[in-house]
């Protein structure tokens, strides 16, 4: 695989956050092709696995992990495997992270479950969860045993608080978790977001680019900043006219998903507005009206939760800023290093 | 890109009004660098902080509080998370562990780890290298002509050129990686990070080193140097104790395998 040169610096920051996901994004995707091209396909599993894939998706993820990697002296051939690694596992729990929030659409179109049932979506997870340790197998090998145990360490400690964060998630919502605290927020959103979507791609990159030199723990708080800032800025969409992705307007508030701006009015508002805002929460999601959930998103309005839920998240990147000087600070310069810089504020101004 | 909102609170000053008004001037800040600081003692846990933004309201304090209170306790959270990661990481290393501390979905996960871990630190390199063979260095894997790889892993081609150790690539063929422990020390650095693997099959306690001199010879020497394997540490691990008032520079030794006339390489380490 050769690396792309841009012949022209791109004009902007945002342009060339573009280009910088669009081209490992690009290479990113031909390294899948090799592992979701079964031929010949075993029928009712290799089109699910490949079908998540195939809907596009921001590439994050992979260029996280390939800039790292990069950043930290590695080559763009040895990181791709791994980019498309965590991309392959990021699909396979999407899979199940629909089933089990029900979701009906999924990147503009019908979720996997939604079109073929839940027990073939399910197994579609398994198998491109496990399609995503067989990449990641081959993109270590020419590493070397240290880094490959430390990989090892890395990803069983994501995958651990990945499922600590969904089961949080989940159980605030199926036992009615009222009292929670802004920390709280910051708990799950560390455990479900981040970790699996930007603290272990950097690290990754990081083992492959530094050959297990540098530790993993050096950027955990750069992505763990990160990752919550996007979070706070993800459930804001949500509540905008066009939250993206095909997701429905106020999705989050007919699922009394637990946000930081839910917390904030659950705390701010009157007794009167709180006894209605319990009960509303404690009825199942179809049980919801349309006037209730627009009753709730005008009260955030109106109690500076949806301002609130704004300064957190702008406040969590300046202190992701603030750690990346701490984490690639002694950094030599590069295009992958203000890519990394850039995403504090691609956060907010990604499409 | 989203940018916080001016403070609500009526402060900003009120212009073109007839009145005169005295200017408004902001307190001047308690803090001018970001809240490093996650320990009880030097900064309010989450808790505290979570309990006083529900006792605030949104009416009490001002937004700045409000977000410095969060972004404190975001700090508390994360440290909480990496500290709990370390706790774990030293039980697990030092094996004084208690299931009971885990819970019970991860725990057929874990024994089956740290039972690994336990095998491979009291058998032999073989063994270990074996376990560890997919993650050796080989050539690249070609794409597949014909579908997906296997699952299983593939023969490595027996021609294949045998790289050589490099500076940030880890030990080569032939070789193993070298984790240096320091007790005494927590400046020393480590400037040996591979050695030969022995001729025959030992156990990492077989290992021996001669005393760690300074090119000085009238310097005291490190005498103390045992080894073990630990897997978490990426294989073989030297524990070196360095005596108090060891006069800073290089001090190396060789070391040796039972039965292997030859050094398995040289163990150097830099007291600063």
């Amino acid at each position: 695989m050769t690396e792309a040169v841009a012949s022209e610096a791109p004009a902007s920051s945002e342009d060339r956050m573009l280009e910088t996901l669009s081209r490992y994004g690009r290479a990113t995707r031909e390294a899948l092709q090799r592992y979701l091209q079964a031929q010949p396909a075993a029928p009712y599993l290799d089109d699910l696995i490949a079908d998540y894939p195939s809907r596009g998706g921001k590439m994050l993820r992979p260029a996280i992990c390939i800039a790292n990697a990069r950043v930290f002296g590695g080559g763009l051939e040895t990181a791709v495997r791994c980019a498309a690694a965590v991309e392959l596992l990021h699909n396979g729990l999407l899979i199940h992270d629909d089933i089990q929030d029900g979701s009906a659409m999924r990147r503009g179109r019908p979720t996997l479950h939604a079109l073929h049932g839940a027990a073939l979506a399910i197994n579609a997870g398994d198998a491109t969860i496990f399609t995503a340790l067989r990449t990641l197998v081959d993109g270590l090998r020419p590493l070397g045993s240290a880094a490959a145990a430390q990989v090892l360490e890395i990803s069983t400690v994501m995958a651990r608080e990945t499922a600590e964060g969904q089961a949080l998630e989940l159980g605030w919502r199926d036992h009615n978790v009222i009292n929670l605290t802004d920390a709280d927020y910051f708990r799950m959103a560390l455990k479900k977001t981040a970790w699996m979507g930007m603290i272990w791609p950097a690290q990754l990159g990081l083992v492959v680019g530094s050959g297990g030199y540098a530790s993993p723990e050096r950027v955990v708080r750069f992505g763990y900043f990160l990752g919550v800032a996007f979070q706070i800025e993800d459930d804001l969409r949500n509540l905008c006219v066009d939250p993206g992705y095909g997701k429905e307007m106020n999705g989050d508030l007919f699922e009394a998903k637990r946000t930081l701006m839910l917390i904030h009015v659950h705390r701010a508002c009157s007794p009167a507005e709180r006894a209605r805002l319990d009960a509303f929460l404690a009825q199942a999601r179809d049980e919801r009206s349309a006037e209730d959930v627009r009753w709730l998103a005008g009260l955030m309005e109106r109690l500076g939760s949806i301002r609130h839920g704004r300064a957190v998240a702008a406040a969590m990147a300046g202190a992701a800023a603030h750690e990346f000087g701490v984490a690639y600070g002694g950094l030599p310069p590069s295009p992958d290093h203000d890519f990394l810089e850039g995403l504090v504020a691609w956060i907010f101004e990604r499409p | 890109m989203t940018t916080p909102e001016g403070a609500p609170d009526g402060a900003t000053t009120s212009r073109g009004t007839s009145a005169p008004k005295a200017r408004v001037r902001r307190a001047p800040p308690d803090r001018t660098g970001p809240i490093r600081a996650a320990g009880p003692a030097a900064a309010p846990s989450a808790a505290d902080a979570s309990g006083q933004a529900a006792a605030d309201g949104a009416a009490g304090s001002s937004i700045n509080e409000q977000i410095a209170q969060a972004v404190r306790a975001g700090y508390d959270v994360i440290a909480d998370n990496i500290q709990q990661g370390r706790q774990a990481a030293e039980r697990f290393r030092q094996g004084d562990y208690n299931f009971r501390d885990v819970p019970d979905d991860v725990q057929s996960v874990l024994q089956r780890l740290i039972q690994l871990a336990r095998e491979l630190s009291t058998t032999t390199f073989d063994v270990c290298d074996r376990l560890l063979a997919e993650w050796r260095p080989t050539s690249p894997p070609a794409p597949p002509t014909d579908g997906p790889p296997p699952f299983r892993p593939r023969p490595e081609p027996k021609q294949a050129p045998a790289p050589t150790a490099a500076p940030g690539n880890g030990a080569g063929p032939g070789q193993i990686n070298l984790a240096v422990q320091f007790e005494g020390a927590p400046d020393a650095l480590a400037r040996t990070l591979w050695l030969d693997r022995p001729s025959q099959p030992a156990e990492a306690q077989t290992f021996t080193s001669t005393p760690l001199a300074s090119a000085d010879p009238t310097a005291p020497v490190i005498s103390q140097v045992v080894f073990k394997m630990d897997l978490s540490q990426g294989g073989l691990v030297a524990v070196v104790t360095v005596p108090p008032g060891l006069p800073t520079g290089v001090y190396s030794g060789l070391v040796r395998a039972p039965g292997d006339g030859v050094p398995l390489g040289v163990l150097a380490v830099e007291i600063r």
